[in-house]
């Protein structure tokens, strides 16, 4: 796609100060060490914490794009592997930027741009995915006609039909996985109590694209984009609400200049409903709790707040933070697409945030993004772990009295 | 797969090569690999590219392979296969290095400790911890807080291997009571570059760390500066210290640019040996470790005295340290009346909060975020007496300004900052000297590199010893080399036994033959 759709198009070579001027001083590799209070987690790189080469921290990332930028080195199966086990949670950016101004996460997304571009990048793993959304517009490669059953089921206006005020954008993990299913009916419950007009797309909803700008193929990205905000335009919903926090990015960075609606991600809608007093949490919970940042929703979107207020609104919740939390959040394992090509790897890093959820002593590690629901059950089966993984949204159905 | 031509790899081998011969090297990678697991040693350039180059001025270059030991054993076997394959070894900490200390020459492995990163021994009562070479600062900093203890903090990023950084000098606030870091380690577990493993301290005689060593030679502070070319510590146990029950803030701040009464005021200060922390430091100083950015920098620069004293004291009741506050402030008085004090409410709304102010003392005391800010370049001296701060920074600042001279006055005076930090009651010292550019201006920069090099000559010709980083900046730049030993003949005849010693334990030249080749020159001059 020629036509510049979404943002401004960027290359590696924009940032060539970045990555030669990256100092090796580390700071990418932990949380702001002022709020570190454990050993164990300063630690805050997922790949580089697991496969421990500079090649994996984003220091080395930075050479990774300067040797190839000069032709020291040539494209290796491990030069691949480096790369996309990166989870683009973004926590190197977060640590580096305030200080050197230099934008790591952005070199990592470039790199994988270039790699696109060039005809050398992605892996046999990211196949399937590529073919998905070629064939069926979205990630799982199921009939999109699965997605017009929602709308019956429900209840809810079919927005390519009718107008509607609040277009409800369920991303492709919650139309087609059936686990998710609760949480669905959860979003449109506590939408509905709280007064908004929703609908759906149904079978007209196709995939937000992030996966792809997260594999590097902006040019197919662009092409889910543009005909994404066509149809949000069509339908003349002046909200766009995502159940998940990869959609809400992509919408809020990229969609957000060209389309006549706003995007925003659920919480943010919810906890707005809550704070004016069109929701009402009233039934109590009792339940120790802790808020898993979505990289996405926290890093990303700089949104902490709302998810933490619909918590603090529910009666008889205890809200804890974790030991990495906020702009320091570790991620879930399920970023960058490097979860989905690298099961295991994934795994391991759920591991590790069910430790520190085990290690908070909390009952159920909440969070608000399929990716990370996923990739934190996997963890809790790995471990063994009395924890229990919930969306937000079913813990405030419950709360407010719905089914 | 990518096609592309490599055209060029920053790789070299020496005129007559006799070590890292690539057969060996494919060799070597074979037995890694068998010995450490296929996971933790590659010869793949996606890894060794991250090795190859640091901040500093020395050329990037490649090393053959990498290698990640898990145990004290792992690197026993790592020294032993390269002995066998005759390929360099290069030890290597957490990798913040800002001078190319752990860039290879030649290639050869370079050995990363960062899997060995436990914290092996925290003793409230005897006030110790043993650590692994992946330990940071940070890491450290958090366990020992917890049992209300501390660990000497360097001015630098927190994500430093605490036995790195210890055995190369650790200049901390705490320095003037209890010295530097390298002055507090107990013993260490060193595997020798024949792949033996060696005790040091209490521990090499069975005893408890908080016991005296005992009869026969102590060999713990062997390592200081050695720069990893007598072997690798795998293991170190280091002095921490208890956090007093009360602790107090004191700021004595001058507002000239004159600098001999300050000297004279930390001197006495020093002296007295009962402040628990103390340091000078310039007013963009506070700003780098205060900001969380670079505006904020900016900002804090502006809002505080040119010139400040940070001391703190410590007691057991609220008493007895304002009582050392309260003979503190007589002193300083008699110094000059041009000294006033900040009392800390004060201090902290002069820099926009108590949230600031606090984060300092964090940045400072406790955990350093910020390497520096970005485009700043730095000179670390050890100096011999605190009278001689005062003379050498001077003529440092004019070398400076008289370079920046010439650029109609783009630098603020603000942009070159000292710190002095006064080390075992005032005995000797560490003056560092910052330079600070404007970071989108490249021919800034340019003035700036030029400055840095006219301020360390004048700082050399006035007798200040280089710090061990700044030395070996030095002999990575050619020329420069031979400049040093022409200056001060004593450095050559220190490199010689250096030689020496390293030839005892280290037979067949493997490990970091940079400094070998680094000495080589300086040795040859010397002869000449």
């Amino acid at each position: 796609m020629k036509e510049n759709l979404t943002k401004t198009r960027e290359v590696l070579s924009q940032y060539r100060e970045d990555y030669a001027l990256c100092s090796k001083c580390k700071i990418c590799h932990g949380n702001h060490v002022q709020e570190v209070n454990h050993a164990r987690f300063f630690r805050n790189c997922p790949s580089g914490s697991r496969f421990r080469y500079e090649a994996y921290y984003a220091s080395g990332r930075m050479e990774l794009a300067r040797a190839l930028n000069l032709k020291e080195i040539t494209v290796t199966p491990q030069y691949k592997h480096a790369l996309y086990t990166c989870m683009e949670c973004g926590s190197c950016q977060e640590q580096c930027y305030p200080v050197k101004q230099i934008w790591p996460l952005r070199v990592i997304e470039l790199l994988r741009e270039k790699a696109v571009a060039e005809g050398w990048g992605l892996l046999p793993e990211h196949e399937p995915y590529l073919k998905n959304l070629e064939e069926s517009d979205n990630l799982f490669g199921k009939p999109q006609a699965e997605r017009d059953r929602l709308i019956v089921e429900l209840g809810v206006k079919d927005a390519a039909k009718e107008k509607c005020a609040v277009l409800l954008f369920t991303g492709c993990r919650y139309a087609f996985k059936p686990e998710t299913k609760q949480t669905l009916k959860s979003a449109v419950n506590l939408l509905k109590k709280a007064g908004a007009d929703v609908g759906l797309l149904g079978s007209q909803e196709i995939c937000c694209g992030a996966p792809l700008l997260e594999m590097g193929d902006r040019d197919f990205f662009e092409v889910f984009a543009a005909e994404n905000i066509r149809r949000f335009d069509a339908t003349g919903a002046e909200t766009v609400i995502s159940l998940c926090s990869h959609c809400a990015s992509v919408f809020a960075e990229e969609y957000a200049p060209f389309m006549g609606s706003t995007p925003l991600h659920i919480t943010q809608f919810l906890s707005a409903a809550l704070a004016g007093g069109d929701l009402k949490a009233t039934k109590k919970l009792k339940a120790t709790v802790a808020w898993h940042d979505p990289c996405r929703l926290g890093r990303r979107l700089k949104e902490y707040d709302a998810p933490r207020a619909i918590l603090d609104a529910i009666p008889g919740l205890k809200r804890v933070e974790l030991e990495r939390s906020r702009h320091n959040a570790l991620c879930c394992g399920n970023g960058g697409m490097a979860g989905a090509i690298f099961p295991e790897y994934g795994v391991w890093v759920a591991n590790e945030r069910m430790y520190e959820a085990e290690f908070a002593e909390i009952d159920t590690l909440v969070t608000a993004c399929p990716w990370c629901e996923e990739m934190l059950d996997n963890g809790k089966r790995e471990r063994n772990s009395s924890v229990k993984v919930e969306n937000i949204l079913n813990l405030l159905n419950a709360s407010v009295g719905g089914k | 797969m990518d096609k592309r031509r490599v055209l060029k790899r920053p790789k070299k081998m020496e005129a007559e090569p006799t070590h890292n011969l690539p057969e060996n090297v494919e060799k070597a990678l074979g037995l890694l690999k068998a010995a450490l697991g296929d996971e933790w040693a590659t010869a793949d350039d996606a890894v060794t590219a991250g090795y190859a180059r640091d901040q500093g001025f020395k050329h990037c270059m490649y090393p053959d392979i990498v290698v990640l030991p898990g145990s004290t054993e792992d690197v026993a076997k790592v020294f032993q296969i390269a002995n066998e394959c005759l390929i360099d070894v290069m030890p290597y900490g957490t990798g913040c290095n800002t001078v190319g200390l752990t860039i290879p020459l030649f290639g050869g492995i370079i050995l990363d400790g960062r899997r060995m990163d436990k914290i092996l021994a925290l003793d409230k009562d005897n006030l110790y911890a043993r650590i692994q070479p992946g330990v940071n600062y940070c890491m450290l900093q958090a366990e020992a807080q917890k049992l209300g203890m501390r660990v000497a903090n360097p001015s630098a990023p927190a994500t430093v291997s605490v036995i790195s950084n210890h055995l190369f000098c650790n200049i901390n606030t705490m320095a003037s009571k209890f010295g530097f870091g390298m002055d507090n380690i107990i013993e260490a577990q060193i595997v020798l570059p024949t792949g033996e493993i060696l005790e040091v301290g209490p521990r090499a005689y069975g005893m408890d760390p908080a016991q005296v060593a005992g009869f026969g030679p102590d060999m713990a502070t062997m390592l200081r500066f050695a720069m990893g070319t007598l072997g690798y510590v795998t293991e170190m146990t280091i002095r921490l210290y208890s956090s007093p029950a009360v602790d107090l803030e004191f700021y004595p701040a001058y507002p000239d640019d004159d600098l001999s009464d300050l000297i004279e005021a930390l001197y006495r200060l020093a002296r007295d040996n009962q402040c628990l922390e103390i340091a000078h430091l310039q007013n963009t100083f506070y700003g780098i470790f205060m900001g969380e950015n670079n505006k904020e920098t900016e900002a804090f620069v502006d809002a505080v005295p040119r010139n400040n004293i940070m001391a703190h004291f410590g007691g057991a009741t609220e008493e007895e340290a304002r009582i050392k506050v309260e003979y503190a402030r007589s002193q300083v008085q008699e110094v000059s009346d041009k000294y006033f004090f900040i009392e800390p409410e004060m201090m902290a709304e002069m820099v926009g909060g108590k949230i600031h102010l606090d984060r300092w003392n964090k940045f400072f005391r406790e955990t350093v975020r910020v390497q520096r800010v970005r485009g700043s370049f730095i000179i670390g001296a050890l100096v011999n007496s605190l009278e001689n701060f005062y003379e050498i920074e001077k003529a440092m600042r004019r070398g400076v300004t008289n370079q920046i001279g010439t650029t109609d006055g783009i630098f603020r005076p603000d942009d070159a900052s000292a710190y002095f930090q006064p080390y075992h009651m005032g005995r000797m010292a560490y003056l560092e000297f910052d330079l600070y550019t404007h970071q989108d201006d490249k021919d800034d920069f340019l003035r700036a590199y030029l400055g840095f090099f006219r301020a360390f000559f004048t700082a050399q010709a006035m007798g200040s010893v280089a710090a061990a980083g700044t030395a070996s900046l030095l002999k990575g730049l050619p020329g420069l080399d031979m400049a040093l030993p022409m200056a001060k003949p004593e450095f050559a005849n220190l490199m010689s036994l250096a030689a020496a010693l390293k030839q005892t334990v280290d037979p067949n030249d493997i490990c970091n033959r940079r400094w070998d080749y680094d000495t080589g020159t300086a040795k040859k001059f010397s002869l000449f």
